[in-house]
């Protein structure tokens, strides 16, 4: 078969299959935990935790039997168990013991999280043929199925690192930090704007002329600018700035250190560690050249707001935040949704700006998804990087997918 | 609370937000300008902000012998010849998705809308073996593409004199004036070729029975059909009465004829607006070119030349600069220009989606 390929990017199949399954509890999850549980468990929930969960328990169950009888059979020294070290251990070097210790611990917390999602699924299905209804048959549910999918998701991805190709997968991490961290920001930024252009203002063509400036400008410029500005250089505009500011200048796009060693002095390494200061510079375009096209469409929408409901919700004497929550924001989601989605996409496939600002400098925790694919193109490897583009596209079709299950019931499509 | 209605009236908090926005997105125009007239002592040296004098001679630089008049005009040939074919084929796609009813139109559009989602780096290797002739021989791909360049010319004109018939009230008969200027074309073309060894140099390199490689055709031709502009041309071309095609109908107008003379004249600032944003991706597209053009700078647009500047020994950041400003000025331009179609399709986009 000619599956070699993404063996060797994502390394062992058989956990990639269950941190994927287990990203699609943590999906099922969040919806258990988003609806308004004022009413017993409707069959179409009770359907979607149980085709789920039982996928879950099979995979799990199975793999914390092999992990243990592996152990077992390791440690009475069978003949197929030594030849297996390779596959089986995540640190082939490391200490033998350790490493069994690890293992064994690893189907522990597949037993375990296998049994949390036994009593969700109990839970929910309690609550359905008793009709009741509150956070016990809803909400808890929900919480088992978060703990659990986050618990399975840690182990697996531990072993994929370990045989896998680290390089992508820590380029698929930097790729989430970059489109959580671009989207949020610029679509928050884009409605405060959107809010201080609403309304009649002297100026509005001007200000408008000017937010929706960094959209159209040419994208292969604008970035080289921005690398000069966040240069690693002590002479770079931003390095100037903060000397002005009495502060020690800073390496911007070159640095690699997590932006929480910076905020708070933690040492933390891998996911949660959160974004570089390097990368944290690439958002920081993203943001610069997407939030006047977000302002614009967010405005469109709250233009398309009827105002009389506004003037009804005053007599009514709601409060400046309960009309906000209950009459701006419900008709505004759909717009946001749009947002959203069509945000995540292409910062999932974010490619060229962040190839600009990386040509002054080397920074691997600059390197997202499509820059890691591009490497393996420039290395002549057509095969491989076909692969790693697959997988990103598979995930970008999951991500909308679940955006769209989860979110577009929330909606409030107006009239 | 700001973000509410009531509190509209306080305006001086707006303009200190708006007056924040507009530096923000205004300063790094400013800084890119401010250095390209420096000198490179200048350009790297701390604590300068701004340049002794005007040094104009850095364009000059840049523009001649840095080679950035050269991948400014191939920039022009591959954008302008992109926007033309996109605009034709994907109106009429579009049409077809919105107007004719055939058998299974919405599976095919649902195909096409998922093209959206594929990252370009996915049909890199796919395309990568098609342009090198590995799927269909390369003159089958010649022949096709061609075929399409030459008929979409021809509908261009054909529109445009439907266009001008409606302007002017004349009667024109488009079909055969448009067959006409083609033929005419050609025979210019063929004849030129016979007689100047540029112009036969330059057909047989962009058409040569080898590879597509290092050619202006493979930034061309792939990117003819573009899913996002479809989908605009449909969404446009659905808020069109269906009563004006039963009519047409009823007339004894053809699809091609209703398309022609009553659509487009209709929807002229669709193909404005979408002409626009398919100008600025054409422009700004660098993935593609970057891997075509392997061997020889000729062809090289002006993301790929910038690229190939930063990556050159020793970089010159002021006449980098000056050519970040190069690329910039014709879209600033035609943004000044088109602002308010720019600001009515942002926000039909957004809300009719």
């Amino acid at each position: 078969m000619g599956l070699t390929h993404y063996e060797k990017a994502i390394g062992d199949l058989t956990s990639a299959m269950l941190t994927l399954t287990a990203l699609a509890m943590l999906i099922v999850g969040f919806w258990l935990l988003t609806r308004n549980w004022k009413e017993p468990p409707a069959i179409r929930s009770l359907i979607l935790c149980f085709a789920v969960g039982l996928a879950m328990e099979v995979l799990l169950v199975g793999r914390g039997i092999e992990l243990n009888h592996y152990v077992t059979a390791f440690q009475d020294e069978a003949t197929w168990a030594l030849k297996m070290k390779r596959e089986m251990f995540l640190d082939r070097r490391g200490d033998t013991s350790e490493q069994l210790a690890l293992l064994s611990g690893h189907a522990n917390a597949l037993f375990g999280s296998a049994l949390m999602i036994l009593l969700a699924f109990g839970l929910h299905l309690y609550g359905f043929f008793r009709k009741k209804a509150g956070w016990i048959t809803g909400t808890l549910p929900g919480l088992l199925l978060l703990y659990a999918s986050s618990q399975i998701i840690s182990v697996n991805w531990d072993k994929m690192m370990a045989s896998g190709d680290d390089d992508f997968l820590n380029s698929l991490i930097h790729t989430v930090f970059f489109s959580i961290g671009t989207v949020t920001l610029q679509i928050s930024l884009g409605l405060m704007i959107a809010f201080a252009l609403y309304r009649k203002l002297k100026g509005f063509a001007f200000f408008r002329f000017l937010v929706f400036l960094p959209y159209v400008t040419p994208v292969v410029a604008m970035a080289t600018v921005f690398s000069l500005i966040f240069g690693a250089r002590e002479s770079s505009l931003s390095n100037q700035f903060l000397a002005m500011l009495g502060a020690e200048p800073l390496r911007w796009i070159a640095d690699n250190t997590p932006i929480t060693e910076y905020l708070f002095g933690w040492e933390l390494s891998g996911l949660f560690a959160g974004p570089s200061l390097g990368m944290v510079t690439a958002i920081l375009f993203g943001v610069w050249s997407y939030t006047g096209y977000n302002a614009v469409i967010l405005l469109a929408g709250l233009t398309a707001i009827p105002g009389d409901l506004y003037e009804a919700a005053d007599m009514e004497g709601a409060s400046a935040w309960q009309s906000f929550r209950h009459i701006t924001m419900p008709l505004l989601s759909p717009v946001i949704f749009f947002l959203v989605i069509t945000g995540l996409i292409g910062t999932f496939q974010a490619f060229t700006h962040i190839y600009f600002m990386l040509s002054s400098t080397v920074n691997k925790s600059l390197h997202v998804g499509s820059i890691e694919i591009w490497r393996q193109i420039s290395l002549g490897k057509f095969g491989y990087s076909s692969a790693l583009a697959v997988i990103l596209f598979v995930l970008i079709i999951l991500l909308t997918v679940a955006q769209f299950s989860l979110f577009s019931r929330h909606q409030h499509f107006g009239d | 609370m700001f973000l509410n209605y009531r509190n509209q009236e306080n305006v001086l908090n707006r303009y200190f937000i708006l007056m924040l926005v507009a530096v923000l997105s205004l300063a790094p125009f400013i800084y890119m300008v401010l250095v390209s007239f420096m000198s490179l002592g200048e350009a790297t040296n701390i604590r300068i902000l701004l340049p002794s004098e005007l040094r104009f001679e850095n364009y000059a630089k840049a523009w001649q012998q840095a080679r950035f008049s050269n991948y400014f005009f191939n920039s022009v040939l591959v954008t302008l010849s992109t926007l033309i074919g996109q605009l034709v084929i994907c109106s009429l796609a579009g049409y077809a998705f919105a107007v004719i009813r055939f058998r299974g139109h919405q599976i095919v559009f649902m195909l096409v809308l998922i093209t959206l989602m594929v990252p370009e780096s996915v049909l890199i290797s796919p395309l990568y073996q098609i342009i090198l002739g590995r799927i269909v021989p390369i003159g089958f791909l010649n022949a096709f593409s061609i075929m399409i360049l030459c008929s979409s010319f021809l509908i261009l004109i054909y529109v445009m004199i439907c266009l001008l018939n409606n302007w002017l009230q004349q009667n024109l008969n488009p079909g055969i004036i448009s067959i006409g200027i083609g033929i005419l074309l050609a025979g210019v073309l063929v004849i030129s070729s016979l007689n100047s060894a540029e112009t036969k140099e330059f057909l047989t390199e962009e058409f040569a029975d080898r590879n597509w490689l290092n050619t202006f055709t493979v930034m061309v031709v792939p990117f003819l059909g573009n899913a996002y502009s479809i989908f605009l041309f449909r969404q446009f071309f659905m808020q069109m009465p269906g009563e004006l095609w039963q009519a047409a109908r009823i007339d004894g107008a053809s699809h091609f004829q209703y398309f022609t003379r009553v659509v487009v004249p209709l929807n002229l600032p669709a193909f404005a607006i979408i002409g626009l944003l398919s100008f600025i991706w054409s422009w700004n597209s660098f993935m593609w070119p970057r891997l075509t053009q392997i061997d020889q700078t000729g062809h090289f647009t002006l993301p790929v030349g910038i690229d190939a500047f930063t990556r050159a020994q020793g970089v010159e950041l002021h006449l980098l600069m000056a050519a970040a400003t190069i690329t910039v000025l014709p879209v600033l331009a035609l943004y000044m220009g088109s602002l308010k179609l720019f600001m009515n399709s942002a926000s039909r986009i957004g809300i009719k989606s």
